[in-house]
């Protein structure tokens, strides 16, 4: 008796199933993204935080904050006060696609990416990590551009 | 501590780099291997600096590269190593004919397999032949773009600044600099734990020793070996001799490319790791030619 045993079958197979799944999860990952902005506003909430406020969301990325090396930082350094507007960054002069999820769709879309550049941007810019709430702010601020 | 800290979190610091011959080295960085058909010869190094002659570069018909004596001529190596590595091309070609479709050479390109890793292998060293005189222009493709994690680097990496060619560095500034992305030069780029890895592999088994970027790569490499772990491109010596007769009306002080880390900014081709002389063309002055 034959049995069917997955991924042994020869390389073909294996590839069109392969390209199935990709095809599969480009198809899944709209609704998913829909949801990852949500999830994450609802974790912050968990750990404490909210209600957001996207006025104060936008009064923390006009802010100026003196970093170490005596310069002056915010948000707007590399990304405009105008969210949907392209941004440049303030070292390298690489343009930075806008923030606005309305002028950029895939903002806002990942939540890892959202986890990442908080993380990031806030060391560099506050000089320290931002708080749930302050998180939360931010990004309903710029869901709302 | 928030949900969006775990996901970071404190990633441990990594020990200092080493060169393979120590234990440190393979532990931090288990995707450096030798691959088929290359000999590692490097005595046991235990001062964490890397050895001259890169084991890698032992393998002639690996690197695609031309021998270059210390004049600057270079000549192509010919070698059995080479012929077979032909063979082994037109049997692959025959093979995909038979086989190939798009799709499936769609699924191959992206397949991690060593088998594609094989082919690719072969491509290069069939097209490795000399085409210019210049020692900066790049014989056969940019290999380190096929790899797998090529994307994932240039994602991840390009965002801020130009995903620069794994090959202008050696692996040991590469592992350097991926154990302080809290603090990248002045800006913080951390990662989580498991993406710091996998491009840390790439950058490591791209490096400028690996034979994968042309003759640029061997000198860049030769220039900084036994150094320990530079971290500025732009601060090499083989970077600074190559650049020293550009004043600063021409790059700093042109609005167009402020800094020599723009390498993008002249060379057209910088991101597919080509840095020709003859494709220069500072913007404002044109092209260059000393």
């Amino acid at each position: 008796m034959k049995t069917f045993i997955p991924f042994s079958i020869g390389n073909q197979p294996v590839r069109t199933m392969l390209l199935s799944i990709a095809l599969c999860s480009l198809s899944l990952a709209g609704t998913a993204h829909a949801d990852a902005l949500h999830d994450l506003l609802s974790d912050l909430s968990i750990a404490g935080a909210g209600p957001f406020s996207a006025a104060d969301g936008e009064a923390l990325w006009l802010r100026d904050f003196s970093a170490a090396d005596g310069t002056t930082r915010a948000c707007t350094s590399c990304h405009t006060a105008v969210l949907r507007q392209p941004g440049k960054h303030a070292v390298t002069g690489k343009t930075i696609a806008p923030m606005a999820p309305s002028a950029e769709p895939k903002r806002l879309s990942d939540r890892r990416e959202m986890e990442k550049w908080l993380t990031r941007n806030c060391k560099w810019t506050l000089g320290r990590e931002c708080s749930a709430q302050e998180k939360g702010d931010l990004l309903m601020f710029m869901k709302a551009q | 501590m928030s949900a969006a800290n775990d996901i970071v979190g404190n990633i441990p610091e990594p020990s200092l780099p080493q060169w393979p011959g120590s234990t440190g080295r393979r532990r931090v960085c288990p995707g450096f291997r030798t691959k088929p058909g290359m000999t590692e010869t490097a005595a046991p190094n235990t001062t964490g600096i890397r050895t001259w002659p890169h084991p890698r570069a032992l393998i002639p018909a690996k690197a695609g590269i031309h021998a270059c004596s210390r004049s600057g001529s270079c000549k192509p190596t010919h070698t059995q190593f080479e012929a077979s590595e032909m063979n082994k091309t037109i049997i692959a070609i025959l093979a995909t004919a038979i086989t190939g479709t798009a799709a499936v050479s769609l699924i191959a390109s992206e397949d991690h397999g060593e088998r594609e890793h094989e082919e690719h292998e072969n491509r290069r060293g069939f097209f490795s032949l000399p085409t210019s005189d210049d020692d900066h222009a790049m014989p056969n493709s940019a290999s380190y773009r096929a790899d797998p994690r090529h994307a994932l680097y240039e994602a991840e990496c390009g965002s801020c600044h130009m995903a620069y060619p794994p090959t202008l560095l050696p692996a040991v500034s590469w592992q350097a600099m991926m154990a302080t992305l809290d603090d990248h030069f002045g800006e913080n780029a951390e990662l989580d734990l498991e993406t710091r890895a996998q491009i840390e592999n790439y950058l490591g088994e791209n490096d400028a020793g690996s034979g994968e970027g042309g003759d640029y790569a061997v000198r860049m490499w030769r220039a900084t070996r036994g150094r320990t772990a530079p971290m500025r491109i732009t601060a090499t010596d083989y970077f600074l001799g190559k650049h020293h007769e550009l004043s600063r009306k021409m790059v700093e002080d042109n609005p167009k490319v402020k800094s020599f880390s723009r390498c993008e900014a002249c060379h057209g081709r910088a991101a597919d790791g080509s840095f020709a002389e003859d494709e220069v063309r500072i913007p404002g002055y044109g092209r260059w030619d000393d």
